[in-house]
């Protein structure tokens, strides 16, 4: 059974579009990417899986469970990190930490230590004087404290520096080896790309793919640059599979998607002095789904 | 209803409430102070009292003896200022606890929690009626200890008071 399941969940905020018919299914265990930029309802997906919002249709469980009735159990084992962290003021941080650990069966342990120290963070100052990146990571041990199997994270790495980033991933690596699920949100796609196997892209309210990170980058697009002895002309490159195509002096550069053989045997027509042919980056991909 | 919430709302709410509490209790030292001075003029203000037309004694709620003791007096004061002053306090409260939680969005960090939202407006509910209410006891024990200073507190009779503040 999914751990998540969604079935054409929708919100609309009055009139605006929330999020359409969104259908997706997370798989105990896994580190699943979502994403999509701002505004495109990633937010608001998460907050309708966390009962912050009701949804205007459709339906969901998290769990098993459904999203609106058990809405209380569902949480029990959920650890979230918002995308704008936003605490009490005048609580310190140890407060408040304190005092989301207190909701949960979970005591304080080791583990609060262990977390403190990896993420290097004063505890003793108000929440109101941490920085942004501070205050992100006050959110980020929030989530992990208590143990959940389930952790959603909305934008995590959003404020946070390089090194940062990198103990975060050697954090929930080290979560999802001891069978926690992860559902990561993030519009910078190197960072799902690192971690996640399955990847959702959102468009608009609704999702426009979901795969495999790997097959995506194998099966869809193929990123060539070719140099000619002559200048190329775009109608040389007019067969079918091509897009982008971008002529600079005498190279020519474009994304490909569609038989290899048949691409390789056009390019055998032309006089190349070189040719490489690169997997895209998920970046090049994501533009190529928001084209 | 999560006690959780409840004691972080009253531990949040502690400076308001201290605040307050202290606010009053001078406001109840100054006005019950001068009561042994008003007292010592009953006769001035029977006079005065006779001066006002009767019917419009009735009308805004004069009576002749209402200086003439001191839980009388203490009371035309109660009914208006204190009650003000409290309600300020309530007003504060109510707002930080509920409007606040939402406007600096950080009544996310609550509904995240494994509670339901009526569980988190039950518990605050509790919270602020505990502070009121802690508040008017505060109140009630000032003015005991003043009444017995003024050496007064013969004229003076708990049920009645607690009444007058359960109006408050």
């Amino acid at each position: 059974m999914p751990l998540i399941q969604t079935y054409n969940l929708t919100k609309y905020y009055g009139r605006s579009r929330g999020i359409e018919n969104v259908n997706l299914s997370i798989d105990e265990g896994e580190i699943f990417g979502f994403i999509g930029p701002n505004g495109s309802g990633k937010s608001t997906t998460i907050r309708t899986l966390l009962g912050l919002l009701f949804p205007t249709g459709g339906s969901a469980t998290v769990f098993g469970l459904d999203i609106v009735k058990d809405s209380k159990e569902i949480k029990k084992q959920i650890g979230y990190l918002p995308s704008d962290v936003n605490y009490y003021e005048g609580m310190t941080g140890f407060e408040l930490l304190e005092y989301s650990v207190s909701f949960y069966k979970t005591p304080r342990d080791e583990r609060f230590n262990k977390l403190v120290e990896i993420f290097e963070i004063d505890l003793s100052r108000k929440f109101e004087d941490l920085s942004m990146g501070n205050k992100k990571k006050v959110g980020i041990i929030q989530a992990l404290l208590h143990r959940s199997k389930l952790l959603i994270l909305d934008e995590p790495t959003n404020g946070l520096d390089p090194l940062m980033q990198a103990r975060l991933f050697e954090v929930l690596k080290e979560e999802n080896v001891n069978g926690v699920t992860i559902f990561f949100s993030s519009h910078v796609l190197s960072d799902v790309q690192k971690l996640c196997r399955r990847v959702a892209i959102i468009k608009a309210g609704s999702i426009v793919a979901l795969e495999d990170v790997q097959s995506m980058r194998n099966k869809h697009l193929k990123k060539c640059r070719i140099d000619l002895t002559a200048l190329p002309r775009a109608e040389q490159f007019s067969f079918e599979g091509i897009k982008e195509l971008t002529i600079t002096n005498h190279t020519a550069e474009f994304m490909f998607s569609g038989d290899t053989k048949k691409l390789i045997a056009q390019l055998a027509l032309l006089d190349l002095t070189n040719i490489s042919i690169d997997e895209p980056s998920l970046e090049e991909i994501f533009m190529h789904y928001y084209v | 209803m999560n006690k959780h919430i409840y004691f972080k709302e009253l531990k949040r709410n502690r400076k308001q409430f201290l605040l307050w509490a202290a606010i009053l209790s001078v406001f109840c030292c100054l006005i019950i102070s001068f009561y042994p001075s008003v007292a010592g003029n009953q006769e001035l203000i029977d006079n005065s009292m006779k001066m006002v037309p009767k019917n419009l004694q009735k009308a805004i709620g004069m009576r002749p003896d209402q200086w003439s003791n001191v839980l009388n007096y203490i009371a035309t004061y109660y009914t208006f200022h204190i009650t003000i002053l409290s309600t300020i306090f309530s007003i504060i409260v109510a707002g930080t606890m509920v409007a606040k939680e939402e406007g600096k969005g950080t009544a996310d960090f609550l509904l995240t929690r494994p509670v339901t939202r009526d569980q988190v407006v039950a518990s605050k509910l509790l919270a602020y009626f505990t502070l009121i209410i802690s508040l008017h006891f505060v109140i009630v024990a000032v003015s005991q200890i003043l009444f017995s200073l003024i050496g007064r507190l013969h004229e003076y009779s708990l049920s009645k008071y607690l009444v007058m503040v359960s109006y408050g």
